[in-house]
């Protein structure tokens, strides 16, 4: 039985809010992976629930979920949404499996709802004959790497202790001579991989975009290279995450033209000229996805599974529940309430409305929940305002007070 | 490193989006923005996916 701390699931009221429709459905393909990545917050992290879970989305399953999300379309007149095909390894069994799940939701929903299905891979099964069928189908297809070399991504490493990087490398060729389908790369900062490289060589790799992620941590499982606090806005603080992507930044910034759009680097900025954010590492914008197992289950996003075990779990699943009954569960629920989920140091922050109180994953500790600021809260404050310097330094002097349209923080 | 206590209220600048710019980065983050006008709400999407 999983025991959630008390915010939010003791004390908010989901009634008092206005939910915002889901429009990305994370749909787990293969629940197990060929790798064994040795930060994985999934098959590493303190949550084992993958173990019960079917290794794969039954038929069943797949027509279930896709009867869900046109429900759920319909009731809300959506007129796009995206799908997320997803593991473990979506590509462990191949293709099919893939095409048939973004199929089934295509032959559902109603005529009129784009949909835009995504393969997000580790690239290793992305064969020639693999990626046709899913270009064919129009599906794009992301990778997960760390780097553009071999070194950079020495912690992806299969069952046997091989390297993933081979195959993978192999796989952005292909993607690069395919830029219909090429959808980007996710790469999780690694503070022992120099900055720079890490940023030329995915150049080198010709995606069309990609985002740095920061690794799973929280207040309880603090990051690599930072020490353990109680949850806070403490300063001055290191920041070694913050300097590894302002280094990025800088570089990206002055390249001269745009290599590659950079998700986080782009929100921010966007942020800062008073725009709201489609990302959820930053900014207040409700979050609009949500996870369907491969047994059914309705879950929240599963990164959360890096704070304790259950954390994703709502207790729902597709052949019961609607995807509606889910936005009114109090962890959805508080991915959707912008400003009023902050802590109060981050109310008071003045980068508060930028950083968003950073991932929501982030903020956790233990027995006291998400009502705090981000673990890498000092990281974070020091990219938001090396952007804004940058940004400053590039559209010309800031604003009067009299002509700020927003309120000055 | 953060700024000391003492300076962590200093308020970020007030920035607003130029007509336009030389910058090539720039003009594509202001080209972003603008595709989104009239897309409310905006939503966070999950960063597990490109």
């Amino acid at each position: 039985m999983t025991s959630h701390p008390r915010w939010p699931y003791a004390v908010l009221d989901t009634t008092a809010h206005e939910p915002v429709p889901f429009r990305q459905f994370v749909l787990k393909v293969h629940g197990r992976c060929n790798l064994d990545c040795t930060y994985c917050y999934l098959y590493q992290g303190p949550d084992h629930g993958w173990r019960d879970r079917p290794a794969r989305a039954s038929d069943r399953t797949v027509r279930r979920t896709a009867d869900r999300i046109a429900e759920h379309v319909r009731a809300h007149g959506l007129d796009a949404v995206r799908i997320e095909l997803h593991g473990g390894e979506p590509l462990l069994t191949g293709p099919g499996p893939v095409l048939a799940y973004a199929d089934a939701v295509r032959r559902a929903v109603p005529a009129g709802c784009r949909v835009t299905a995504t393969v997000q891979t580790n690239g290793t099964l992305l064969t020639d004959a693999t990626l046709d069928r899913l270009a064919a189908a129009g599906l794009r297809v992301g990778l997960s790497l760390d780097g553009g070399r071999a070194a950079h991504n020495a912690r992806r490493t299969d069952h046997a202790g091989r390297p993933a990087w081979p195959a993978a490398h192999a796989a952005a060729r292909r993607l690069a001579a395919r830029p219909q389908t090429y959808a980007g790369i996710l790469c999780t900062i690694d503070l022992a991989a120099d900055p720079l490289d890490v940023y030329r060589s995915l150049l080198e790799l010709r995606p069309p975009g990609t985002d740095f992620l920061l690794p799973h941590a929280n207040w309880g499982s603090p990051p690599p290279g930072t020490d353990g606090l109680p949850p806070g806005r403490h300063r001055p603080r290191p920041t070694p995450y913050g300097d590894w992507l302002a280094a990025v930044f800088d570089a990206w910034w002055d390249e001269g033209r745009l290599g590659m759009r950079v998700r986080l680097f782009q929100e921010i900025a966007g942020l800062l000229l008073g725009a709201p954010s489609r990302a959820e590492a930053v900014g207040l914008s409700p979050l609009a996805a949500v996870v369907v197992e491969t047994d059914g289950s309705i879950e929240q996003v599963d990164a959360l599974r890096s704070a304790y075990p259950g954390a994703s779990e709502t207790g729902l699943d597709v052949f019961r529940h609607s995807f509606d009954e889910a936005l009114r569960h109090p962890g959805v629920a508080a991915r959707q309430l912008g400003e009023r989920a902050l802590a109060e140091e981050c109310l008071n922050c003045p980068v508060g409305r930028v950083c968003g109180g950073g991932n929501y994953v982030h903020r956790y500790a233990p027995g006291t929940g998400f009502r705090h600021p981000s673990v890498y809260c000092a990281d974070l404050e020091k990219l938001v305002r090396h952007i804004a310097h940058r940004l400053q330094r590039t559209t010309g002097p800031s604003r009067r007070p009299e002509q700020c349209s927003t309120r000055c923080l | 490193m953060t700024l000391p206590t003492d300076d962590t209220p200093i308020p970020l600048p007030e920035l607003a989006p130029p007509d336009h710019t030389d910058h090539p980065v720039l003009a594509a983050i202001l080209a972003e923005l603008r595709s989104r006008e009239g897309e409310f709400p905006v939503v966070a999407h999950y960063e597990d996916a490109p």
